[in-house]
């Protein structure tokens, strides 16, 4: 029997182009037109001087989006990890992603990033994935991070101290809230 | 973003992302991170351009 799934390793990227120094945007063949950027993070890291100039944000946007477009194109999530891994490999930089919760979304949002990324880790980069209480409200967030990176054990540190009661002390509760059905 | 009671696009500036997470605490830090991150991009769909939040003090960076 003919397997028909094909494995998501083996999805190629979009072309993208580079608007150097400032973003990326790719043209999927459905013709939806995306944005993406890294941004300085450093503020929210401003009592780790040393490490604070090589975080930065990741935002995705969808830009354009032609009508009656609907059903899931893979190769959005491979571009985006290329972007991304591209980044990580050549600086010593770190990422953080921060879910939007304006529109209630950002557990559907922090899930599919997460297995983005996932699926297109060959093994040298670390996710770790946070959440921050406030209020009733979950602030689901991750940093990605070269495993060559240096300074890994001081930004994962930083990372963990920041997000306070997440990733690794708390990590069942995360899986838990990640295994919600409503997920 | 919050919209102010006008309906008009609220201009922030990096430096103002910056004084706000030096006076906030451990993990409020990173909720004014994800303030920013809101912001650029509700800046970007309200018609502001990569060049203005540049000027207003925002990096950012490709390799």
């Amino acid at each position: 029997m003919k397997n028909l799934k094909k494995p998501v390793l083996n999805l190629q990227p979009y072309n993208y182009i580079t608007h150097k120094p400032d973003y990326y945007s790719f043209t999927t063949r459905t013709g939806c037109e995306y944005d993406c950027y890294f941004f300085d993070f450093s503020s929210p890291f401003c009592d780790y001087p040393d490490l604070a100039p090589k975080i930065f944000g990741f935002n995705l946007i969808l830009k354009y989006k032609p009508a009656d477009i609907i059903g899931l194109d893979k190769r959005i999530a491979a571009t985006v990890a290329d972007i991304i891994k591209v980044f990580l490999r050549k600086h010593s930089n770190v990422v953080v992603y921060i879910c939007d919760n304006s529109d209630n979304r950002e557990k559907a949002r922090f899930h599919k990033f997460y297995h983005w990324f996932k699926s297109y880790n060959d093994g040298s980069f670390i996710q770790l994935r946070g959440v921050i209480r406030a209020g009733n409200t979950n602030i689901l967030n991750a940093m990605l991070i070269h495993k060559d990176n240096p300074q890994l054990q001081d930004f994962i540190e930083a990372f963990e101290i920041i997000t306070e009661i997440f990733s690794k002390p708390d990590d069942d509760e995360l899986q838990n809230m990640l295994n919600e059905p409503e997920w | 973003m919050q919209q102010p009671a006008n309906g008009k696009f609220e201009i922030r500036t990096a430096e103002y992302f910056k004084q706000k997470a030096k006076q906030a605490k451990g993990k409020e830090k990173l909720l004014v991170g994800l303030e920013m991150s809101k912001y650029l991009t509700a800046a970007l769909q309200h018609g502001l351009t990569i060049e203005e939040l540049k000027k207003a003090g925002f990096k950012f960076a490709t390799v």
